[in-house]
């Protein structure tokens, strides 16, 4: 319950955009113009404020790397702008968590000033004791 | 939308750009994927990089973006791993093959074909995906900035809705909130309830959700951050309200963010934008179209006993007559500010009149009359003079024509049906000459150059049939098809071109134009007609349009292109 509620539809997530089968629901993420500047690279950087604990050991073994800003500012000072992925607060209401996931932009010049581009906001809703996308995402853009 | 701070580039020379982009035959071996190496690699890391798949200093100091869904350069020229693979990925993405990261054969054949040398991932507009069904899209507001007066909010967001209106079929109508709007505006701070907080001043400026169904329940909405200071000034004092707004109603009609430097939808706010560029206008029309140039239909009151006739004799001069309730014949003209009128002419008439002018200041109207001969009313320039009979028995109304100073052409139907002319010299009126044909409608005229006549008629088919004088002989007849359910106008604003309106089977204004190459198809432009059409052109990409409407009053449309 609670945390680790939040990880379990983070991972759902971040499967879908990186690659393995997502809930029919999530697929639109993947037509998302923003987010899909993030995940279309080798390597996928996801911010790490906001991620549930143990997301980062269930993609060890993927294109994820999870940084925080400092590392992010670093990587596109030295490497050029560098799309990222990072998740908003979850809003947790027991048996619905609404989260949002976003894409953004680490820039080499500016002294590599993160800028946040757009996403979508998605609600889940348990169900089976697992978690599904109740309604389609909201996807926006900044 | 994010605010950005300009900096330098180093000036690289179209030289470097274009020995980079320049075309070359790829001629490398199918089957390399990852752990491949040779010479193959190293010439398919050379496409993936002029393209645009891989990243290039040499395009983005040019000005190019160093686009976010291309890779680093792969660390061996020659080593084919996952960078060239992640490259590859995406070149068969953005090419609709199957995405399989190595060169197969399909990947191989589009890559060998001619093409433009310029990056794919490079300047152009982004669209979402989705887009509004409907182009009358209405907006509300939920929330007010306290930072400006509301006029002041209205106005800024009343240009923004202008700027995309301007360019597509879009319009943009405030409703009260109750009233269902399409698009919900908000000014709102931190977390404003769509789980898509804000964060502070400076930052994210706003955000909009895309149109259905991409933006969900909250499509088209948009949020401005109250944590900004927004500003209507120029110089802006704060946040310019118009600018970003502009940006964010391109993201709630399903634009992304552009990757071109300078556009409107460009991610990054630099100041005050108030305008579209080419690359944001290219984007909206390719989701809605471009914006006719036709007006909606304009009513110019009256009660008509007839279709009505209308002529110009200078630039933003009309002149249009009708037959009224006492079959007498009536004036209303257009000063190129205002109308005026109705103004009465006399007469009694039994058809609806015709009208030309051949010079500034000069108007020759003709009516059948009720011993069904032609008549002929004139202005002069100072004054009207007739009816003056010009013989015949009419079994419909005239058209006229001229192509000179001094020089008319009349043209109706005789009790053969077929097409009958009579033409004024500058000295004299000529005898009827019979120009054959099975009408069954009036016929309608028009000039285009000296010595030039068109003439279009309905033929017993129904369809749209055309006659012309080429200087020296008749030519025709030519069926246009169609099928008519009046007589046809026609009106020519250049050498060469032609305009023919009719109403169509659903009572509606049809349009079909000869370009001076070819006939374009049928263009539907609305409206209930009770009428035949009448049709005139003042100037270079100018029609204008009249018919009487269910009302029996003159309705009005125009083509200012």
């Amino acid at each position: 319950m609670g945390a680790k509620d939040v990880s379990h539809v983070q991972k759902l997530v971040l499967s879908a955009l990186l690659g393995s089968e997502p809930q029919p629901e999530l697929r639109a993420l993947l037509g998302n113009p923003e987010i899909m500047t993030a995940v279309s690279g080798p390597i996928t950087y996801l911010l790490s404020e906001n991620l549930g604990d143990s997301v980062a050991d269930a993609f060890k073994q993927t294109s994820l790397r999870i940084v925080d800003h400092s590392e992010l500012m670093k990587n596109a000072l030295e490497t050029g702008d560098t799309p990222y992925l990072y998740f908003g607060p979850a809003e947790d209401h027991g048996d619905r968590i609404r989260l949002s996931v976003n894409a953004g932009m680490a820039r080499s010049v500016h002294s590599g000033a993160i800028m946040p581009l757009g996403g979508a906001v998605l609600e889940f809703q348990r169900s089976d004791g697992g978690w599904t996308v109740s309604s389609p995402p909201s996807q926006f853009a900044t | 939308m994010r605010p950005e701070i300009k900096e330098k580039k180093r000036k690289v020379t179209t030289a470097e750009l274009e020995s980079l982009t320049r075309e070359k035959a790829f001629v490398p071996r199918t089957g390399l994927a990852e752990g491949s190496q040779g010479e193959d690699v190293t010439r398919l890391h050379q496409y993936l990089q002029k393209f645009g798949y891989i990243q290039s200093d040499v395009l983005e100091e040019f000005g190019f973006p160093k686009h976010a869904a291309s890779v680093e350069e792969p660390e061996k020229a020659d080593k084919f791993d996952e960078k060239t693979a992640a490259a590859l990925r995406y070149f068969q993405e953005f090419n609709g093959l199957p995405v399989t990261g190595r060169l197969d054969e399909d990947t191989l054949v589009l890559m060998s074909r001619p093409r433009c040398g310029f990056p794919d991932a490079s300047a152009d507009f982004v669209l979402q995906g989705s887009k509004w069904t409907k182009t009358n899209l209405t907006y509300a507001y939920s929330e007010f900035s306290p930072d400006l007066s509301q006029s002041a909010i209205r106005s800024a967001i009343s240009q923004a809705f202008g700027f995309w209106a301007a360019v597509t079929p879009l319009t943009f109508t405030e409703v009260a909130m109750s009233g269902a709007p399409d698009l919900v505006i908000r000014f709102v701070a931190g977390n404003h309830g769509d789980g898509n907080n804000f964060d502070g001043s400076s930052g994210v400026l706003a955000h909009a959700y895309y149109p259905p169904p991409g933006g969900g329940s909250l499509a088209g909405d948009t949020h401005f951050d109250e944590a900004e200071t927004w500003s209507v000034n120029l110089p802006a004092s704060g946040i310019d309200l118009a600018t970003v707004a502009g940006h964010e109603f391109g993201h709630a009609l399903g634009l992304a963010h552009s990757n071109v430097t300078g556009a409107l939808m460009y991610a990054y706010y630099g100041g005050p934008h108030r305008n579209l560029e080419a690359d944001d206008i290219s984007g909206i029309q390719a989701l809605y179209g471009a914006k006719s140039k036709w007006s909606n239909w304009e009513s110019l009151g009256g009660v008509l006993t007839s279709g009505p006739g209308a002529s110009s004799w200078a630039a933003n001069r009309l002149d249009t007559f009708v037959r009224g309730t006492d079959n007498a014949m009536w004036h209303k003209w257009w000063n190129g500010s205002s109308w005026l009128g109705w103004e009465q002419l006399g007469g009694v008439l039994t058809s609806e009149p015709a009208a030309v002018s051949w010079g500034p200041n000069r108007i020759d109207t003709f009516v059948r009359g009720t011993d069904n001969a032609l008549w002929h009313k004139w202005w002069n320039g100072s004054s009207w003079l007739g009816w003056e009979s010009l013989g015949g028995v009419l079994t419909s109304g005239p058209a006229a024509s001229s192509w000179a100073a001094n020089r008319l052409d009349v043209f109706v139907r005789g009790t053969n049906n077929g097409l009958w002319h009579k033409w004024w010299n500058g000295s004299t009126w000529s005898g009827w000459e019979s120009l054959g044909g099975v009408l069954t409608s009036e016929p309608a005229a028009v000039s285009w150059g000296p010595n030039r006549i068109d003439v279009f008629v309905r033929g017993t088919d129904n369809a749209l049939w055309h006659k012309w004088w080429n200087g020296s002989s008749w030519l025709g007849w030519e069926n246009l098809g169609g099928v008519l359910t009046s007589g046809p106008a026609v009106s020519s604003w250049a050498a060469n071109r032609l305009d023919v309106f009719v109403r169509g089977t659903d009572n509606a204004l049809w349009h079909k134009w000869w370009n001076g190459s070819a006939w374009s198809g049928w263009e539907s432009l609305g409206g209930v007609l009770t009428s035949s059409p009448e049709a005139v052109s003042w100037g270079q990409n100018r029609i204008d349009v009249f018919a009487r409407g269910t009302n029996n009053a003159m309705w009005h449309k125009w083509y200012a292109g």
